[in-house]
């Protein structure tokens, strides 16, 4: 099954740039593009994308704005940011709205398949530089509520970077129960994001940063 | 100056009388005379206070300042020191020494506010301090080689605040009088505010500045960075084809070289634009031809246009109508989303520069909060006493025309 895919930037020859690489991989299928914020939404509304590619710095509504929409009306959508800037703000901002990943136009191209592909699965991708930064900034929820025993160990391979498929595998559960679990750890944590449930793990000793 | 003593001398032989009226003439000679001579001070303190204000250098300014006092008081030695970190330091050219046009000795002796000498310690205290006989004060570093009799230390305050020492000094025990002390803050005084004001400008400057640096450092980023991840993009996608499909290489690589030429295009501008003595050796044509080439290659929008000639106009005129170009493009490139733009370039009977598009338009007599563009667009061209005419409704395209 490929990987539906919505590409927005304001610029057009990113979009185009995009579209041409992102071609070459037969997984993957960009069926739409924007310019802006609220034109993803308005497409992604109509197109149901797997995965949103999304700049950051956008006229009319920024990026930051657009991931948190996107994902409070279509929590099924993953989002990746793909920015030229590395900036704390920009960074902890996008990952705070909930997008899946925090990519950097460079020319790691070949990154940005393997980003997207993961996003689809479910599993947190973030470029070390951005994971770095964010580390620092991840605060714990006020009083989050305690987990069950099954939801921790889904939440410590969450945080090792597995996709659901493998954690349904290392659990043996079915994968529509892990995606169960992970709504609830969610809920529990009020983190919008796996990218952020993961980050906590971390940061409360629950895996190894490098691990 | 008037001559005391002279005046006093003319009155006494005009009035024959006798030794009480005498001494009564003289007191009066000698009061109108110094009442005289207040009202000369009192003047070249107005003139002062205009003249410097406008001064915006501040070494400029303290040398001015100096010479000023040195006309009016004729002391041997003055000097400003302005605090920094802790030290009262005086710049050679802030300060007078007899016939020299400036005083170095003081200037390699910067001294520690509220420790070393009589300048060191006003500059602590902000209070004045007058030593009408140096010889009998322990207080005194003598700075500059010299027979000082008395000195008189002022402070330079901005709210409250010492930023300096105005140091005065006469080779006669006694010299200043309660009137000169007055006299002479007053002159502290203004020369504080001038030294405000320049620093005020100086920090202007300096923001205004950095918003140039952040407003190329938003258009490299959209114009050069977004090329280069492009060209990375194609390029790749170039050499998977290669493996693959020699037959789909080339249109990526197209894409790649009209994305090359674009970022060239774009580079040229932006160097252009930090480099604004350009407009000086290449002209306001060229500057707006690559202007346009950008916006063709960047935006592939039809620009059509049509240049008259280089005006005969002042360089900063040049500079103003290159701004407004530049801004009303950016305006059309954001929101407009026209397809054709012509920018046009009269020279005569008067030069006007037009701008205009077939775009979205807007209602200029709303305000858009956040949006500058068009209101420094004005001022500028206000500065320079031309007209500015922007006619545009929503759906109706817009047209930018500038007269001067």
């Amino acid at each position: 099954m490929t990987i539906r895919v919505l590409v927005v930037d304001d610029h057009s020859v990113v979009r185009q740039g995009l579209r041409m690489f992102l071609g070459l991989d037969a997984e993957l299928d960009v069926v739409g593009e924007a310019s802006n914020g609220q034109e993803a939404l308005e497409r992604a509304r109509q197109l149901r994308p797997d995965v949103v590619l999304m700049d950051l710095i956008m006229p009319v509504m920024d990026g930051i704005t657009a991931i948190a929409a996107l994902r409070r009306e279509m929590p099924d959508t993953e989002v990746i940011a793909l920015t030229s800037v590395l900036e704390d703000e920009k960074v902890i901002g996008a990952v705070r709205a909930g997008a899946m990943g925090y990519l950097l136009k460079d020319t790691h191209a070949e990154d940005l398949c393997r980003a997207i592909k993961a996003a689809a699965a479910g599993q947190v991708q973030l470029s070390p530089q951005a994971a770095a930064r964010l580390l620092r900034e991840v605060k714990a929820p006020d009083n989050p509520e305690t987990l069950t025993d099954r939801e921790a160990d889904v939440l410590r391979l969450l945080a090792k970077g597995r996709s659901n498929k493998e954690i349904a595998q290392a659990l043996i559960i079915g994968e529509k129960t892990v995606k169960t679990h992970v709504s609830n750890i969610l809920a529990k944590l009020n983190v919008p994001s796996r990218t952020q449930a993961a980050l906590f793990a971390v940061r409360i000793g629950m895996v190894d940063a490098g691990a | 100056m008037l001559d005391e003593d002279h005046v006093a001398a003319e009155m006494m032989t005009a009035l024959p009388a006798d030794a009480r009226e005498r001494e009564l003439v003289q007191e009066n000679a000698r009061l109108l005379a110094a009442e005289q001579r207040l009202a000369e001070q009192f003047q070249v303190l107005s003139e002062f206070s205009t003249c410097i204000i406008s001064i915006l250098d501040v070494e400029e300014l303290l040398a001015q300042t100096v010479r000023l006092i040195r006309q009016t008081f004729g002391y041997y030695h003055i000097h400003i020191g302005l605090i920094e970190g802790g030290l009262v330091t005086f710049s050679p050219r802030a300060g007078l020494l007899r016939d020299e046009g400036s005083c170095a000795g003081c200037a390699s002796h910067p001294l520690r506010v509220g420790v070393d000498g009589i300048c060191g310690r006003v500059a602590g205290s902000g209070q004045p301090i007058l030593v009408q006989d140096v010889t009998r004060d322990e207080r005194l570093v003598l700075l500059s080689p010299g027979q000082t009799g008395s000195e008189l230390a002022l402070p330079l305050q901005i709210k409250g605040r010492v930023i300096g020492v105005l140091d005065v000094e006469s080779e006669r025990p006694n010299a200043f009088c309660a009137t000169d002390v007055a006299m002479l803050q007053s002159f502290a005084n203004q020369t504080a505010v001038a030294l405000e004001n320049a620093r005020l400008y100086k920090q202007a400057q300096q923001l205004a500045a950095l918003e140039e640096r952040q407003r190329l450092a938003r258009e490299l980023h959209d114009s050069v960075s977004q090329a280069l991840y492009g060209i990375a993009l194609g390029a790749r996608t170039a050499r998977a084809q290669l493996d693959r499909d020699i037959t789909q290489v080339a249109e990526p690589l197209d894409y790649v070289l009209s994305l090359a030429e674009a970022g060239l295009t774009d580079m040229r501008a932006l160097i252009f634009e930090l480099r604004p003595e350009s407009l000086q050796s290449e002209g306001l044509v060229a500057a707006l031809t690559k202007l346009t080439d950008s916006l063709r290659a960047r935006h592939h929008l039809a620009v059509r246009t049509e240049f008259e000639g280089e005006p005969d106009i002042p360089l900063q005129a040049k500079e103003a109508l290159y701004r407004v170009a530049q801004e009303a493009l950016r305006n059309i490139t954001k929101h407009a989303q026209s397809c054709l733009v012509t920018v046009q370039l009269n020279v005569a009977p008067r030069v006007r520069l037009e701008i205009a598009d077939n775009g979205a338009g807007f209602d200029p007599n709303r305000d858009y909060p956040g949006h500058l563009g068009l209101r420094s667009m004005r001022e500028r061209v206000e500065k320079l006493g031309g007209q500015l005419v922007i006619d545009s409704a929503p759906g109706n395209g817009t047209r930018i025309a500038l007269s001067l």
